[in-house]
């Protein structure tokens, strides 16, 4: 049985033989060939994941934190944050890592360029508003099968215009709904017509906006795959201890209510995962000796606010300034959570304390699921981006472009008529010019209407059903298969491994050479 | 600010302000002068009513609850980490603590401290089943503890939080907003204003321009990051909302968490440090003075706003009066003759039963039977809106689009209806302001009326009727029948909404629907829908019953009262255009009539009360006056 990359293929060339043809109309032609030959090199593209949520959700922490690397610019303002793509590569001058789209066209800048984007005046407003997207370069494991995509977030308010605060220009307000109206056009643009799948970030419980957005989402990706393309992330656990106490049952409620949406909510601290990062065992050890020359009682209670954490203490050995340190190395909260967990254990047990803050962080889990749901499937999911970008053309040229094709045609018949009339009534009727032209004309009268192009389209139309059931069977495999390692009880590894192949998933995982014999 | 000082004051200056109402209603009567305006009567009878609602609102998980027990110092509301408000609870002081279950039937049962989170937590319906309440509708949860800083009268109302996807919380707060005499709206540290909250405040600012913000959990972020929040959010709500208002609109930080801790600490140095650390002390100061302005003085401004416009009015016509007689006999004798002419005329047209007052009667009539039958057509069991969602339902070729479109039924039903009956009624009330406006024009014609006093009078009454169909009012005089509506919705979204189980198909099916034929899935997918196309049947037979039926609340059916209210704002304000003017004509026309003795008698008479009246005014000034200091005084 031939591979379903091998049917998509086969389609992209059946189509494009018929897109050349020449019956196929000039605008066909014009519109859609440039399109449908990219698609069989899109195939081979790593697929495209977007990270989406309410503003502030902590989307950029949650990139950062992934990709172990601090590129997304955390905490920008609604007005300036940028659509951010992050692919596999290493850029190729280390000053200018990031590279900006204007227009289509990139230019590479260096780190401080960022910088320059955070404000709120109008002189960052012009410089952001010409920009498409920014596109970072890492080398990172996960890039080479997904590329990320940061979006601003959803439920900004967009700037109301001039109401006399005199430091506000009306140019000003100007910019700032335009640029807000870009921001939502690019972020709903992304996971409408290039987000394979999404990462959906959530508060402590769901919210409608959240509900609403996931159901567009469903509704413009292929709806058949429903929840699998989605997964659920509460962000930012650390924010409360009532939270983070109750996490797994914050996630099983949302998931839930959810469940039509998303296919599985994980809690996650990217705060914590970024500060084990970048701290190391090294710092996390120094940390745990610090936070153990603090009394208990005293500890609990500088922990209780900023405010307290930083006040002169005459029980407290560690200085006020070295306190400020750590506070601006990581959020509060993440400090209060981690100092909190490193009290519990002995110096002695730094690993299990570094293990215990690793689960806490909850990335471990995060990443194997995304290795399940996205990396594995990342083939699969990009195929059903484009047989759905197939099936949309077709639809459009069914329902859309024949139209127009038929009143094309009615109108050259229509022309046609008249020029044999003409001809009929012209003094020189008889002669052998316009017999012949006559009976050219008669040959050519009744013009297809149109019956042999729709009978085309049609096949192809079932064909691109036929690969779409195809994909349907895999995926369904593939939610089987879960289902099954979700019930270890009822299967050995050993026959789920069997069971895989059996299904052909082996093949569509990573080893392409199966894929494409 | 003292408000201890201020308190009695305030009282004396309602007290006089009541007397002086109740003498310009007692002459009003006696010397025959145009009835009294809606307005003036509710803002007379606001005066005298006690009753304040405070009430709290924000987004879900925002931690309002934990804001009012902290203001209150009790662990009294239920709250946690999950949706949990689920029902209105309304907060008063008392000495000894009580507790009770309000119905809108009026009925109220007895409950105890313990089960407040029984009949009002979202969590604890979610694990034991939503409270029945033997199919009344409940109104809010009333708890009666010690809260000095309450002064009498003045409720806290906490409500579910907006935004969470248990669609009856946000309709049940949004019920909630017109009674409303202040808003306090709670944000948190983690997030600046969102726009489903901008929205929910422009509906707020519709009914009161008194709202107080809260920033909660400080104790989550550390101090920039909140400051940083607070400002984005203050800049956004002066954007918005700050414009016309005398100052900056500012947002209080505080942590209720950590007051609740300073309660518990032993360390008193410690203690101190806390209470001044959670900023509760300026968030609470600040709330306790935007009370005591609206007890103090918000409804006394008004009351006295509408006192002196009565006032002007009633001077106009007293000195009307006074120049008919001062006018000498051959001019009297004209204007009589002119007005009797101009009383036939009106009596014709704008009579009681006048030709062109039983055409404009009509058109009203004719306008809620319009609104009742588009109901019928578009809410019954069989009708539009139902009829739409059959049809989406039988379209629909794939099962898990079925599924999706099954798992959301509930709510978008209800939110369909819910939209539909929004739109009759908005139509109808349009239809029946540009009827009131031609009528006035019409008015003002043809009784040769060329002042421009009667005119805006007339147009004032058709603001009048607007704000008795608006909320605001409705709920403080105790018709609110539009609202009645969205109630029903509320006991649709708590009790019928669940999709049958056999629908959610679970991995289990959908193995099977994978392995099996094409004809395998269809006739499942046929099945599939004719159980979805009952259940919604079900759903719209629950609503019809419920907006179109009979209700033991008020006795007649969701729509009919409202259509009964709406006929009787419409009459209502047509009465009191014409009797205004119909009233003087009438008096005008009796002076007139009168012999050249007691015209002379009269004459002396209307003189005494121009001094009477004119009495009023310096009384009214005086109060004025007292008035303007409070309001410094207070603000």
């Amino acid at each position: 049985m031939a591979s379903w990359q091998d049917d998509i293929r086969c389609i992209i060339e059946d189509i494009t033989k018929f897109l050349n043809q020449v019956e196929t109309p000039d605008e066909w032609r014009q519109k859609y060939v440039s399109m449908v030959k990219l698609l069989p090199e899109q195939l081979d593209k790593p697929c495209v994941l977007a990270v989406a949520g309410r503003m502030n959700a902590g989307k950029s922490s949650l990139v950062n934190a992934l990709l172990g690397a601090d590129l997304a610019t955390v905490g920008a303002t609604a007005t300036t944050a940028t659509i951010n793509y992050f692919r596999y590569g290493t850029p190729a001058n280390p000053d200018k890592p990031v590279r900006v789209w204007r227009n289509g066209r990139p230019t590479d800048e260096s780190k401080e360029f960022l910088d320059s984007l955070q404000g709120a005046d109008e002189e960052t407003l012009k410089k952001a508003i010409g920009i498409d997207k920014l596109e970072f370069l890492c080398p990172h494991e996960i890039l080479r099968d997904i590329t990320l995509v940061d979006t601003p977030g959803t439920d900004a308010i967009v700037g109301e215009s001039g109401d006399g605060h005199e430091s506000r220009t009306a140019e000003f307000f100007k910019l700032e709904k335009q640029l807000m109206e870009q921001h939502s056009e690019v972020t709903k643009e992304v996971t409408r017509s290039e987000a394979d799948a999404v990462i959906y970030l959530l508060g402590q419980v769901a919210h409608v906006t959240n509900a609403s957005f996931l159901k567009e989402f469903q509704d413009v990706s292929s709806g058949q795959t429903s929840s699998l393309n989605a997964v659920g992330i509460i962000s930012q656990i650390d924010t409360m201890d009532e939270i983070l106490d109750d996490r797994y049952g914050l996630a099983e409620s949302i998931s839930s209510k959810l469940s039509r949406q998303l296919n599985t909510v994980v809690p996650v601290s990217a705060g914590i995962q970024r500060t084990l990062d970048t701290y190391g065992k090294k710092g996390i050890a120094k940390l745990h000796s610090l936070v153990h020359k603090i009394p208990d009682d005293r500890l609990s209670r500088m922990l209780r606010m900023e405010r307290s954490f930083i006040r002169d203490y005459p029980d407290v050995d560690v200085s006020v300034e070295e306190r400020q340190q750590l506070l601006e190395a990581m959020p509060w909260r993440v400090l209060v959570v981690i100092a909190r967990e490193l009290k519990k254990y002995e110096v002695s047990q730094i690993d299990e304390a570094i293990k215990e803050l690793h689960k806490l962080s909850g990335f471990m889990e995060l990443n194997s699921l995304l290795d399940t749901h996205f990396l594995k499937r990342a083939k699969l999911l990009r195929g059903y981006r484009i047989v759905n970008d197939l099936s949309n053309m077709i639809d459009s040229l069914l329902f859309e472009g024949m139209g127009e094709y038929r009143r094309m045609l009615a109108k050259t018949r229509e022309d046609r008529i008249a020029f044999s009339n003409f001809i009929g009534k012209h003094p020189d009727r008889e002669t052998d010019v316009a017999n012949s032209l006559r009976r050219f004309l008669a040959k050519y009268l009744p013009v297809d209407n149109g019956h042999l192009l729709m009978d085309r389209i049609n096949m192809l139309s079932s064909k691109i059903e036929e690969v779409m059931v195809k994909l349907n069977q895999v995926n369904d495999k593939f939610q089987g298969l879960q289902w099954l390692e979700q019930e270890p009880d009822s299967f050995t590894e050993k026959e789920i491994a069997e069971l895989e192949v059996l299904f052909g998933l082996r093949a569509c995982n990573s080893s392409d050479e199966k894929c494409e014999d | 600010m003292n408000w201890k000082e201020i308190e009695p004051r305030a009282v004396e200056v309602k007290k006089s302000l009541t007397q002086i109402m109740d003498k310009i209603a007692g002459h009003q009567q006696e010397w025959g002068l145009p009835e009294l305006p809606m307005n003036f009567v509710t803002s007379r009878e606001l005066l005298n009513k006690t009753d304040v609602n405070i009430v709290i609102c924000g987004e879900v998980k925002r931690g309002k609850s934990t804001f009012i027990n902290a203001l209150i110092g009790q662990d009294l509301l239920p709250t946690g980490v999950r949706e949990t408000t689920s029902q209105v609870f309304r907060i008063s002081h008392a000495d000894e603590e009580s507790f009770a279950l309000v119905f809108e039937n009026g009925h109220k049962e007895s409950i105890t401290r313990d089960q407040l989170a029984r009949y009002g937590s979202q969590t604890v319906a979610d694990l034991e089943g939503e409270p029945l309440f033997a199919g009344r509708t409940l109104k809010w949860i009333e708890a009666n503890v010690p809260a000095t800083f309450l002064p009498e009268g003045v409720h806290i109302v906490d409500t579910p939080g907006i935004g969470a996807l248990y669609s009856g919380h946000s309709i049940i707060t949004n019920r909630y907003i017109p009674e409303a005499d202040a808003v306090v709206f709670v944000l948190d540290s983690n997030q600046e204003l969102m726009a489903p909250e901008k929205e929910f405040l422009e509906k707020v600012y519709e009914q009161t321009k008194d709202v107080f913000y809260i920033q909660t959990k400080i104790d989550t972020r550390g101090e920039a990051e909140w400051m940083t929040v607070k400002e984005k959010s203050e800049k956004l709500l002066n954007d918005t909302f700050g414009k016309g208002q005398n100052s900056d609109i500012t947002v209080y930080p505080v942590s209720s968490k950590m007051l609740f801790e300073a309660a518990n600490e032993s360390d008193e140095i410690e203690r101190e440090y806390m209470v001044e650390d959670c900023l509760f002390d300026e968030a609470r100061n600040a709330l306790n003075k935007l009370i005591y302005r609206i007890v103090g003085w918000t409804r006394s401004s008004w009351a006295m706003m509408e006192a002196s416009k009565y006032h002007g009015q009633g001077m106009k016509n007293l000195i009307d009066r006074q120049s008919l007689l001062d006018s000498d006999g051959s001019e009297q004798k004209k204007i009589q003759a002119q007005k009797q002419q101009m009383q036939q005329e009106y009596n014709q047209n704008w009579g009681q039963n006048g030709v062109k007052r039983q055409e404009l009667v009509n058109k009203i009539r004719e306008i809620s039977r319009g609104m009742k039958v588009k109901a019928n057509q578009d809410l019954s069991a069989n009708g539009l809106v139902c009829r739409k969602f059959r049809k989406k339902l039988k379209d629909c070729d794939d099962s898990s689009k079925l599924e999706n479109m099954v798992s959301t039924l509930g709510n978008d039903y209800c939110a369909a209806i819910t939209k539909s009956w929004e739109s009759i009624t908005f139509n109808a009330q349009e239809i029946l302001k540009s009827e009131l406006n031609n009528f006035s024009i019409e008015f003002c014609n043809s009784v040769n009326l060329t002042d421009d006093n009667a005119l805006t009078s007339v147009v004032e009454d058709i603001t009048v009727f607007e704000k008795v169909v608006e909320p605001l009012r409705n709920g403080m005089m105790g018709a609110g029948a539009g609202y009645f509506l969205v109630s029903s919705a509320t006991q649709l979204g708590l009790a019928g909404l669940c999709p049958p189980a056999a629908l959610v198909a679970g991995v289990a099916a959908i193995w099977s629907i994978a392995h099996g034929g094409k004809k395998k899935r269809e006739a499942m997918l046929s099945k599939e829908k004719a159980k979805a196309i009952d259940y919604l049947q079900n759903l719209a037979d629950q609503c019809a019953q419920n907006l179109l039926n009979f209700s033991e609340i008020q006795f007649k059916s969701h729509v009919d009262s409202y259509v009964e209210s709406f006929v009787k704002s419409g009459m209502n304000s047509i009465n009191e255009a014409c009797s205004k003017y119909e009233s003087e004509l009438r008096e005008q026309l009796k002076l007139l009539g009168e012999s050249e003795v007691e015209k002379k008698r009269l004459k002396v008479v209307i003189e005494q009360r121009v001094g009477d009246w004119k009495n009023i005014s310096s009384q009214i000034s005086t109060q004025m006056k007292e008035l303007k200091v409070l309001n410094r005084e207070l603000s």
